[in-house]
């Protein structure tokens, strides 16, 4: 295995231009990929023990209860599971949209949705109050539950993934063949599969916050800005690191990609707010987030809308930034700490405001009615959380690394 | 070069160590606090639970729970009012405790229970006068 | 006001004659139900340890708030009694588990004050049985809302789902249950309407804590019932009566 980066002489770029696109493996030095799997290793190790913690000890030791059931462990599962679905949209375009220039970006797309996905059922398994009976989800189905459907999604997609990743690599006519009907097998799954990840709160008639349609939508166009942004940061590290060029021009289409996903999420997002505001009903529940003066009010106009959607868009538009790396690549860390932000408001904040047990009247009783709910997130939680996203890193960097999934260039023609 | 005797038996020996732990009398169980009325009885339900114990257990508990079917037979109850004592001031079992009458086969075999999770794993003192 | 008093007087009659006929009644009831269950006139009876349960009965609560004094506090003390929860060591008081709770409200408008307990409602279209995705938590077929905690994974989307926040789920590893209340660490817990109670032809224990004339428990389906006959007679309210849900648990005075 080569440490240096492969060197093309200009008649060899010149010929394999009209040649088929090349893949190699990540070549990168024994010493950064050793540490970087040894820094990805100890926040899995953390998150490890933070799992033995809660399951030995009980659900006690973590800042969840029974107001707020579902903690900084979701927000950090969801968001890697919603990722995964849009990072397998740049396949996508490439297959079915036949843009040609993310063609060759198929192969890591596919490979980052899954291992974005591994991610986040690994942290959402092991934070079941019952982790060690997850053979029972898989047995018992309750076919009503979205949750029950959403099992077979996830798994399915990994699936379907799988072999349209083969259908992209083996050079094979049979395999080939499969190329194109997996793409839009895969294009309808992932739809399928982030309504459902929606509909697990649009479902829920209980909360002032949730049953509502638009959060299947919602959480299609988050999607997108999640995966790609996810995306744009694999392709910027993996391509910096082993002295591979990556072109302006694939830099820009994945920019401005994001960029049209961001609006779109504003877009569901406003939609979806001033439609609340409009009923008398959600009045409450719309006060307290836009501008109950709580943490969540920050969260939402500071984290998701200024930080985590105007400021990317605004350093991807500006014109003085027009092709600059690191504005992009701040954009796409940007575009994620927002959806964090978002999840973390959709997940915690709609379990904060009370149920609406008598509307028009102050309700009190010694379960937290009538009030808003307070939840901190303990370590333990953080610790699982980012431990899938490590976990989904180590996959990706084991993945590039063994497997030949990146292009060799990306120049611009 | 075919091995010496000498190498034989160390090897067979060496294997033999490893039978050490197989025995297959099952431990010595803690007595029921109530027994059958005749000796037969007491040999059908040993022999019965020995072959049974965990199909009737995982498949009576949906009857219970699904249809509301609670016979003597569809009740752990019933099985630890006369397989734990009752507890007393001096002395508690508890499913943790390797002499509780479930532990001490699932300690030997080291296959978890879970049911003791959510059920009393000690018989209440109404439920054991009521018996009485 | 009339209502009121015909409902005391209603109530009283109600309380007492259920009283005379279950306890005069029982050695009749456990001959007849061998013989002819079908014929028989149902109140709470116990139906015989080896039958499923059907669908023919529908068990349900009435609550008079009108006359709770207390606000339900006896009925809530009595739960945690038979049940065992309510103090586990570990749990925050966040985190402790609530079969039933003590609500008051006070209409802005109106400004009256109601108190009143609230528990799982039953509802015939449970969200929460709609939403577990392993079958656990499950309406059985005479209408009351469980949990088969033996096949619970601990996911709480069934608590996400309520709109009552019925639900509770338990943080920590418990010991010394109640032998007829089994609960434990992991899995999600709820008010069971006494089924151990009920399949034995007792009444829920709340029911008979509350003060007199102040809760009635019976068969919805049965139209001769103590609870169909007031009801029919008064009608009463559902909590969030707007989201259909039909439930087993209504009130008076809310």
């Amino acid at each position: 295995m080569t440490t240096e980066a492969i060197q093309l002489t200009p008649e060899q770029i010149k010929t394999s231009r009209n040649s088929k696109m090349v893949f190699t493996e990540w070549q990168v030095s024994d010493k950064v990929f050793y540490g970087l799997l040894a820094i990805i290793g100890l926040f899995i190790l953390t998150a490890a023990i933070s799992f033995f913690y809660v399951e030995h000890h009980g659900h006690y030791v973590t800042g969840m209860n029974n107001q707020v059931v579902w903690g900084m462990p979701h927000v950090f599962a969801i968001f890697l599971i919603v990722a995964a679905s849009g990072a397998a949209n740049i396949g996508s375009l490439g297959t079915i949209f036949n843009k040609k220039e993310y063609q060759p970006l198929g192969r890591l797309s596919l490979v980052m949705a899954m291992a974005l996905l591994l991610g986040g059922l690994a942290v959402l398994v092991l934070d079941l109050g019952h982790a060690d009976r997850l053979i029972i989800a898989m047995t018992y189905y309750n076919f009503k539950s979205i949750f029950a459907w959403n099992i077979i999604l996830y798994n399915g997609f990994l699936v379907i993934m799988a072999v349209y990743l083969w259908s992209m690599m083996d050079r094979q006519k049979l395999a080939k063949k499969f190329y194109k009907p997996l793409g839009y097998i895969g294009f309808m799954w992932r739809f399928i599969l982030t309504t459902g990840t929606g509909s697990i709160f649009g479902f829920l008639v209980a909360r002032q916050y949730y049953d509502a349609a638009i959060l299947a939508p919602l959480f299609i166009a988050a999607s997108y800005v999640f995966g790609t942004a996810c995306f744009i940061l694999g392709l910027v590290f993996f391509y910096r690191f082993s002295q591979r060029d990556l072109g302006q021009d694939i830099q820009n289409r994945l920019r401005y990609t994001l960029a049209i996903f961001i609006v779109l999420v504003l877009f569901f997002e406003m939609v979806r707010h001033l439609t609340n505001l409009y009923a008398t009903e959600h009045h409450g529940v719309e006060a307290y987030i836009l501008s109950g003066g709580d943490k969540i009010t920050w969260l939402f106009w500071l984290g998701q809308i200024l930080l985590g959607s105007l400021l990317p868009l605004l350093l991807i538009w500006l014109p003085s930034l027009r092709n600059n790396q690191k504005a992009l690549l701040s954009a796409a860390c940007l575009a994620i700490f927002g959806g964090l932000n978002q999840l973390y408001v959709i997940i915690v904040g709609g379990q904060l405001y009370p149920l609406a047990l008598f509307p028009n009247a102050s309700v009190e009783s010694s379960f937290a009615d009538g009030v808003v709910a307070t939840y901190s997130a303990s370590l333990p939680e953080i610790a699982l959380g980012v431990g899938g996203v490590a976990l989904s890193v180590l996959a990706i960097v084991i993945a590039v690394k063994v497997l030949r999934l990146l292009p060799e260039r990306l120049q611009d023609e | 070069m075919p091995a010496s005797p000498t190498i034989h038996r160390f090897i067979i020996m060496l294997l033999a160590a490893f039978l050490v732990g197989c025995d297959s009398n099952p431990p010595e169980l803690m007595a029921a606090t109530k027994v059958f009325e005749t000796e037969q009885q007491t040999k059908l339900h040993i022999a019965e639970m020995r072959t049974n114990h965990m199909h009737l257990l995982t498949h009576k508990r949906d009857e219970t729970m699904y249809s509301g079917i609670r016979t003597a037979k569809h009740s752990l109850n019933a099985c630890i009012d006369c397989h734990v004592p009752m507890p007393t001031a001096q002395k508690v079992v508890k499913h943790t405790d390797a002499e509780h009458f479930c532990a001490t086969c699932h300690i030997e075999v080291a296959v978890k229970l879970d049911c003791f999770q959510c059920h009393a794993d000690r018989p209440a003192l109404k439920t054991a006068e009521v018996a009485k | 006001m009339n209502r009121v008093e015909e409902s005391k007087d209603q109530s009283t009659n109600l309380i007492d004659r259920y009283r005379r006929q279950f306890l005069g009644g029982l050695g009749i009831t456990t001959a007849a139900v061998t013989l002819a269950p079908s014929v028989l006139l149902r109140e709470v009876q116990a139906k015989p340890d080896d039958e499923a349960v059907t669908n023919e009965v529908r068990w349900g609560m009435l609550i008079d708030t009108n006359k709770l004094p207390d606000g339900g506090d006896s009925m809530v003390a009595a739960c945690k009694k038979e049940h065992g929860w309510g103090d586990d060591p570990n749990a925050s008081p966040a985190q402790q588990s609530q079969w039933v709770r003590k609500v008051t409200f006070k209409d802005k408008l109106t400004q009256h004050e109601t108190s009143l307990p609230v528990m799982c409602q039953h509802c015939e279209t449970a969200p929460c049985v709609d939403v577990c995705p392993t079958g656990a938590s499950f309406k059985r077929a005479d209408g009351i809302v469980l949990v088969d905690k033996h096949i619970c994974i601990g996911c709480r989307y069934c608590m996400m789902a309520c709109p009552y926040k019925a639900r509770s789920f338990v943080h920590e590893h418990l010991e010394n249950q109640q032998p007829h209340s089994p609960r434990g660490i992991g899995t999600v817990e709820s008010c069971t309407l006494c089924v151990h109670r009920i399949d034995k032809g007792e009444q829920p224990t709340c029911i008979e804590a509350a003060p007199p004339k102040a809760a009635v428990f019976g068969d919805l389906n049965d139209p001769e019932s103590k609870i169909s006959k007031a009801l029919a007679k008064y009608g009463a309210q559902q909590i969030r009566a707007d989201l259909g849900l039909n439930t087993g648990v209504r009130y008076w005075g809310i």
